[in-house]
């Protein structure tokens, strides 16, 4: 099994992607640095669950060969301006034949300047590479002697099925009409797709997430891919603006199964596998 | 002259139909059409409701083409055309009703034509001949703009890579839908993305360019179950302002998005995503 760093997915960035999934890898890195910073903490789709000790997830769980994951590491809370504990360091994939791989974790004691201290809060660690042969891989953080955290990461063979229908255009369901699927299909019909799914947060303010790194499967009559959210900066004056991503979270799986070239049903899947939400879609007249 | 007009709030399903009233919150609003914005607070979507403003869009076309007279105010749900004085149109608020939830309150309204020549366009309050706000549209000679070139595809510009626009162009009614994705603030966690629906899209200038509205959408009246954010239906529809779209050829474009008054906000140069 082999493994190297991912690139970030912009919308023009996906050309890049798509090479990267129908060349293989060319290169192997091992040791994969972490990205730490608070932002990557809080996807706008689900929280990290509220427990005392330190978490791990991989995004996402299951895909195909070449899919990039996202390692994401929480640790227990730790004091904000002076304590010890033990720091997510890099992410070690030489071991990853062996069907196990760990994020070695560095005990620092800290001191910082603070006026009020804010309350203690956990640190988090990202690490993005992709795997290039299937399998399934348990990755494991210890935080500490006898803290632990894992999870398990499986890699499957790549879709090889062509695109049965013929599905560019916008999606959605009458249930929910207002949110919908747009849908570019690659000229070629059997290679990939590119979809963007444009919804609403909890207060009502309109959120878009991307449909990338997909592929077909069950004879050309499902879609499969990342569900990707993108974060920019603030706009300087504006409210809305166009702006470059300054980063890419490969946030969940989606599945979209078509039954005609006029009705499918989609789905986005959380870390346990369990249906965020679905969509009876068709097709929109145009 | 045909004109039409009709009043409702507008799904997806309805894009194409583009004739919607676009209700919003009721606000306060002056009637003084000479109350300047906030040079701070131009924002593609900041827009409070203080002056009225009506804008045509296109406001310049060939006879034939279907415009969308659009109103922002405070709650502009209700329309009555009035062409009885020769070279003006009288769009005469009817408000009534309550105003479901939203930003900015804007309505709208269709109207075709085929006289050409400029056209005075005011609005007024019922009952009363003083022009609340007015602008002009344009009918030129000839027929109704055909495109040159097919937008369907994802489009972006380098320099803000990481949004874009998908267009879906049926070639053979002509019409271009499209969803502009971009950025903006949010409540929580972070500023996030936001979506405009891009409708009401007419071809001018011998089919090298398209105007249309910047719709945004809202959903409140719904709550997702497992997510932060999931599908909802939207509850409102608001107009943010209008685009244009200039076709250089037919994988490279410049849109220009105009807020409320007209004032030029951003300008994206734009590339066909090739893959």
């Amino acid at each position: 099994m082999k493994a190297t760093i991912a690139c970030s997915v912009g919308i023009g960035r996906v050309i890049a992607l798509i090479a990267l999934s129908s060349s293989g890898l060319a290169t192997a890195q091992t040791q994969i640095q972490p990205t730490t910073s608070s932002q990557y903490a809080a996807s706008s789709l689900v929280a990290w669950p509220t427990t005392s000790g330190p978490q791990i997830r991989v995004v996402p769980a299951s895909a195909p060969v070449n899919t990039p994951r996202q390692v994401s590491v929480r640790t227990a809370a730790m004091p904000s301006c002076f304590g010890s504990g033990y720091f997510p360091r890099e992410l070690d994939l030489s071991t990853l034949s062996t069907g196990t791989v760990r994020i070695r974790s560095e005990f620092l004691t800290y001191s910082l300047i603070c006026g009020v201290a804010p309350p203690p809060s956990p640190r988090y660690a990202e690490y993005s590479f992709t795997v290039s042969e299937p399998g399934v891989v348990k990755i494991v953080f210890a935080d500490g002697p006898s803290t632990t955290a894992e999870t398990t990461m499986t890699t499957t063979a790549p879709g090889t099925s062509q695109a049965f229908f013929e599905v560019n255009g916008m999606w959605y369901d009458t249930a929910t009409n207002g949110s919908g699927i747009s849908i570019h299909q690659r000229t070629s019909f059997g290679g990939p797709a590119f979809g963007t799914w444009f919804m609403f947060d909890r207060d009502g303010i309109s959120r878009w997430y991307s449909l990338q790194v997909t592929s077909w499967s069950q004879a050309g009559k499902t879609l499969e891919g990342l569900f990707i959210e993108s974060v920019a900066n603030r706009c300087e004056t504006l409210a809305s603006c166009p702006m470059k991503s300054v980063f890419s979270l490969p946030t969940y799986n989606f599945r979209i199964r078509f039954q005609s070239s006029a009705l499918a049903v989609a789905e986005v899947f959380g870390l346990q596998g369990e249906v965020l939400f679905r969509s009876n879609l068709r097709r929109l007249e145009q | 002259m045909h004109r039409h007009f009709s009043y409702f709030l507008q799904g997806l399903s309805a894009a194409l139909a583009m004739t919607g009233v676009l209700l919003g919150t009721s606000v306060a609003a002056s009637n003084d059409p000479q109350t300047p914005h906030e040079a701070t607070k131009p924002g593609f979507t900041s827009y409070s409701g203080a002056p009225w403003v009506i804008n045509v869009v296109p406001r310049s076309a060939p006879a034939g083409t279907p415009r969308t007279i659009v109103v922002a105010g405070s709650c502009p749900n209700r329309f009555v055309l009035d062409e009885s004085v020769a070279g003006t149109l009288a769009v005469r608020l009817q408000p009534d009703g309550t105003c479901p939830p939203g930003p900015i309150p804007t309505g709208s309204v269709s109207y075709t034509t085929n006289a050409v020549g400029t056209l005075r366009v005011v609005l007024q309050f019922p009952s009363d001949p003083a022009v609340v706000a007015e602008t002009t549209m344009v009918t030129t000679a000839g027929s109704r703009s055909r495109s040159n070139f097919n937008m369907s595809g994802m489009w972006y510009d380098p320099a803000t890579d990481g949004s874009g626009i998908s267009f879906h162009h049926n070639s053979t009614t002509d019409s271009v839908f499209g969803t502009w994705f971009m950025y903006g603030l949010t409540t929580a966690p972070r500023p996030g993305s936001r979506w405009f629906s891009l409708q009401g899209m007419q071809w001018v200038d011998n089919g090298s360019a398209l105007e249309g509205l910047a719709l945004e959408a809202t959903a409140r009246s719904a709550q997702c179950e497992l997510a932060r954010s999931c599908p909802r239906g939207a509850d409102s529809i608001g107009y943010r302002g209008r685009v244009r779209v200039s076709l250089t050829d037919a994988n490279n474009a410049r849109i220009e998005a105009f807020d409320v008054f007209g004032t030029s906000v951003f300008v994206s140069n734009l590339k066909r995503l090739v893959f």
